[in-house]
């Protein structure tokens, strides 16, 4: 500290042009940032769950698919019918399209004694009212459409539209975008609904970066308000708010530099950092304008920030760092990188301040500095009197609160679903909602059947095993729909025996299963077969469609086809995988629970750690701590009562709570042992204690809680819930620290005095 | 000196000016001669991105009516074995749709199958029924782009646009740039550019053999640019103007 404090001091150009050209260098790297909010980057790839996930992707093509819902009274009209033929000729002429599937480019089997047709529902644009009947007459009690093109209220079909594989997200939102445009001038009395996963990730992709875009003016705007009434100097806004700048241009010049993609999480980075970094600036700034006040020059004056100030403030900031750092040990890639680049981003904030700060209070002109009343305040001392009276009477309701609160807890729901991250009332969770509500929806779980040797799924005796399986897994609870091979095998044999409903089944020899294929290949696209069988007919994939998003659900459905699995597989010599989004969704929420619990623990420890190296005191630091438990307790308890759900967004709130809500934990221990060794009188220090640490702590709690609300102005339904969380966390961790420790002090009347670190 | 000076030049503003030139290519590339009939065998072989190869073997007889133009053609399968002796046979019609049936062994019964899109893939290969079809002649619009040489040959490349949108639905193509040998008029590459204007596959002649008089493509590679997969297609043991009687593609004796 002295060495840092006597360089700045002499150097502060030298260490401003420092920070100048290392501001430049990353600067220059945030060109390079991407955005990437797709479920499957956020988990760890060594999951059995996901490198199912991944081989089905490789398995079979692109599932990403835009889905445009299409609301008609009725939808065989011919205004209807030709729209559909429009929109899906210029949809197929689109950049990154694969294919569409709709009412213009579906075909249908039809079997004759003589003859077997594939022949398309529309040869051309529809003109005449004849066309529309021949449509609505082929897509008729067609097993292949209901569901998919056919919704259920009658009034409804779709046109998918098949993205090809590998595209950016970019891309994506540029077709989007694209596809959005395309269908606005047919909108009426039609209504148009777009959804579907690589939409939902597009939308958050855009909202991230537009969320950057309005929140960080805002905070900064909140932070200048917040230094105004706390300096009323030019500079004292200017430095901390010039300090966070800096530091949000580092991170994400880091983040640039070093590849890391824009997720959900990382982009509240600069946001984060105003609220939690402007501290730093305020203390150095303080400590300076008392040095001033004492009489030294500007040059003493920043050498005795250094000494007084320098450690207070760096174990504000690790503490902190740690809370962060503490997310490293969730399994979700996102969380991870957010909580990593936040604490960087902290320790950097810090970093400036240190640096910055003082150099630049070096140079400036000597400020005026009016000397401020005692800052001992009546009702504060009131507050740390009433402490020590009604100690145990705190300490009960702070038990009290406990229970209440971890009654609270088991109640939380978790939830994956990104679509609920969207307001009830924006276009897209209404087009999700309408469409799940119509179609077979739009997050399937897969069963990939394997079985060995090249041909297998051509063998009557396997392809009736899944069929079973298939016809088991319909009748579920919330699953609307199953399709496989077998659907089209069944279908191909009707339609080579004239359409004879009694021939809707698996035939019963492999030749004929094979020509039935070779047949359709021949007359048919034989691309269609891609998504439900591997080209060697060893790997099948079911699709089922769930009609649910709620993971306590899709975990029974898992469960029920992995029994049936069990009983019925075994001796077959096939295999059977459950995959799919959905099955997705479910691990993310297991890893999302099973990372807030190793997180907050690991929170705890570090911090423990370093409260106890840096109090010098080991009972020091389980004191510090003990406030944040009830804060922590009565965070989760908030979230089950008020049915706000853990998220991978709102289980990062835990962390940020301990991190920050130990700092005044921790300034008012170190008051205490300032004032005890003095007093010798417990409920003297702690009076006096409370009545001058007091305004800095609920100055402080109250800045970060204004950052954070900034955060419920954002469009995420689970960044807004952040934001509030973590801003009543901060409240409550002021008051921890003001109304519980000084009970919990009272009554174990530790007799630590010893060496302060601050003042 | 000058006169060198001028060739160049010379060639590009004829090529402008004529963009006849290019047609006339065309047609002749379109309107070659035709033997009376051919015997051949046929191999497909499909190969994965990851190498993995399939293979499908056929016997094929076909026929010309010099009258009419028109082919018929009748194709019996060898391998894979779960499809052998399925027999697939083609009338072509100037005027109308083509007729087909196939001869399904598993049900002794042959059905008329109607024609799939021609955009769609031949027999699930990188090959499209318009590639095998060899286009139509009508559908396009050509513009001779340069001249140079593609493996040693000199070639003339020219593009062909689509005429309209109903042409890009049907072949699946908006344009297609092709290197035509000067020598014997053979197509030795085109290369197809999807709906979007985007390039994405790439069909080469890889041996021609001349048969009689007439040159014949004996082996294919149709490449998908992006996915790396490909289709090979190779014709053995052709023989020509073998007199292959006319009962051989009558429905009968499809059963």
């Amino acid at each position: 500290m002295k060495k840092l404090g006597k360089f700045v001091s002499n150097h502060p150009w030298w260490t401003l042009l420092g920070l100048l050209v290392i501001t430049l260098f990353l600067g220059y790297f945030m060109k390079n940032i991407r955005v990437e909010t797709r479920m499957e980057a956020g988990l760890p790839s060594h999951y059995p769950e996901v490198q199912a996930y991944n081989r089905m992707k490789e398995l079979f093509p692109s599932r990403d698919v835009v889905f445009i819902g299409i609301e008609s009274d009725s939808i065989y009209s011919l205004r209807t019918l030709q729209k559909i033929w429009d929109l899906s000729d210029t949809l197929e002429s689109l950049k990154g399209v694969k294919k569409v599937l709709s009412f213009a480019t579906a075909s249908k089997i039809k079997g004759t004694e003589e003859g077997f047709e594939v022949i398309p529902l529309m040869e051309d644009r529809p003109s005449t009212p004849e066309d529309c009947r021949r449509v609505a007459q082929l897509v008729d009690h067609d097993v292949m459409y209901e569901g998919m093109l056919i919704g259920k209220s009658g009034h409804s079909t779709a046109i998918l539209v098949i993205l090809k594989d590998s595209l950016s997200q970019d891309e994506v939102l540029a077709i989007y975008k694209r596809i959005q445009k395309i269908v606005k001038p047919y909108e009426g009395p039609e209504k148009f609904y777009i959804s579907g996963k690589p939409v939902v990730e597009a939308m958050i992709a855009e909202h991230v970066t537009g969320d950057i875009r309005k929140l960080f003016p805002i905070s900064i705007l909140v932070a200048m308000v917040v230094l105004f009434f706390s300096f009323r100097s030019l500079r004292g806004v200017f430095l901390p708010v010039l300090t966070v700048l800096l530091a949000s241009t580092w991170v994400m010049g880091l983040q640039g530099l070093l590849g890391i993609p824009l997720s959900l999480e990382t982009s509240l980075l600069p946001m984060l950092l105003v609220a939690i970094g402007t501290a730093y600036g305020i203390h150095l700034i303080h400590q300076f304008n008392e040095e001033i006040l004492a009489g030294y020059d500007r040059k003493e004056a920043v050498y005795n920030v250094f000494i007084k100030r320098g450690n207070a403030v760096i174990i504000a900031g690790l503490t902190t760092v740690a809370g962060f750092i503490s997310l490293v040990t969730s399994q979700i890639k996102t969380i991870r990188t957010f909580g990593l680049m936040n604490g960087i981003g902290v320790f950097i904030v810090l970093f400036i301040s240190i640096f910055m700060v003082p150099a630049f209070l070096a140079i400036l002109k000597k400020p005026k500095v009016k000397p401020t009343q005692s800052p001992e305040s009546e009702i504060l001392k009131r507050l740390g009197r009433f402490t020590t009276k009604r100690d145990k009477l705190i300490i009960a309701i702070s038990i009290i609160l406990m229970f209440v609160g971890a009654i609270g807890i088991p109640k939380i729901k978790s939830e994956s679903n990104e679509i609920k991250n969207f307001p009830k009332d924006s276009p897209i969770r209404i087009a999700d909602e309408w469409i799940n509500r119509e179609f077979v929806g739009t997050t399937p779980l897969n069963i990939i059947f394997e079985a060995k040797g090249k041909g297998a799924f051509k063998n009557p005796k396997n392809l009736r095993i899944v069929d079973e399986f298939e016809q088991y897994v319909k009748k579920l609870p919330y699953v609307g729909g199953a399709m496989s091979l077998t659907d089209m095998i069944k279908r191909l044999n009707q339609g080579l025996f004239a359409d004879k409903p009694e021939y809707y089944k698996i035939p019963d020899s492999r030749e004929l299963v094979s020509q039935e294929i070779f047949l359709y290949s021949m007359s048919g696209d034989p691309s269609d077969f891609d998504a439900l069988v591997n080209p060697d007919y060893n790997v099948l994939n079911m699709t089922i469609f769930i009609k649910t998003s709620d993971t306590g659900e899709l975990k029974k459905i898992v469960a029920a086809i992995d029994k049936y699995k069990e009983e019925k597989l075994k001796g077959t010599g096939i295999k059977a995988t459950v995959t799919g989004l959905s099955r997705l969704f479910i691990l993310m929420d297991a890893l999302v629970v099973k990372g807030q619990i190793a997180s907050v623990i690991s929170a705890f420890i570090l911090v423990l750690i370093i409260t106890a190296i840096v109090l010098r005191s080991f009972k020091a630091g389980i004191l510090s701590i003990i406030p944040l438990f009830v804060v922590v307790i009565l965070n989760f308890g908030i979230m089950g009562f008020a049915g706000i759900s853990l998220t991978h967004a709102t289980a990062i709130v835990a962390s940020i709570a301990i991190g920050i809500g130990i700092d005044y934990a921790v300034h008012y221990i170190n008051r205490y042992r300032i004032f005890y060794p003095e007093t010798r009188d417990t409920s003297v220090a702690i009076e006096r204690s409370t009545a001058t640490v007091g305004k800095a702590i609920i100055y402080n709690a109250l800045s970060v809680t204004l950052g954070f609300l900034v955060l419920t102005l954002s469009v995420f339904i689970g960044i807004k819930r952040l934001g509030l969380l973590v801003a009543i966390t901060m409240i409550l961790s002021a008051i921890g620290a003001l109304v519980i420790l000084p009970a919990v002090v009272n009554i174990l009347k530790p007799g630590f005095g010893g060496e302060s670190h601050e003042g | 000196m000058k006169v060198r000076n001028l060739v160049i030049p010379g060639i590009l503003f004829a090529s402008m000016l004529f963009g006849q030139k290019a047609s006339d290519i065309m047609w002749r590339v379109h309107h070659r001669p035709k033997w009376k009939d051919m015997h051949a065998f046929m191999t497909l072989e499909i190969i994965s991105p990851s190498g993995q190869r399939r293979i499908r073997k056929m016997e094929s007889w076909s026929k010309t009516n010099p009258k009419t133009d028109e082919t018929k053609m009748l194709i019996l399968f060898l391998e894979p074995a779960d499809i052998k002796g399925t027999k697939f046979l083609l009338h072509e019609h100037k005027n109308r749709e083509d007729d087909m049936w196939i001869y399904i062994p598993a049900i002794r019964k042959a059905k008329r199958i109607a024609a799939s899109g021609k955009a769609g893939p031949f027999m699930g290969s990188d090959f499209s029924n318009y590639d095998i079809g060899g286009g139509e002649y009508e559908d396009w619009n050509y513009k001779l782009v340069r001249e140079e040489d593609y493996n040693d040959n000199p070639c003339w490349v020219i593009e062909a646009t689509a005429k309209n949108k109903k042409v890009v639905k049907k072949s699946g193509y908006s344009k297609m740039v092709k290197w035509v040998r000067k020598d014997n008029f053979m197509v030795v590459r085109t290369d197809c550019y999807d709906r979007s204007g985007e390039l994405f596959k790439r069909i080469e002649t890889n041996k021609m053999e001349k048969i009689e008089g007439i040159w014949f493509e004996t082996e294919m590679t149709a490449t998908k640019l992006h996915t790396k997969r490909k289709s090979v297609m190779k014709f053995e043991k052709i023989e020509v103007n073998i007199g292959i009687p006319d009962r051989m593609f009558s429905l009968s004796a499809l059963r």
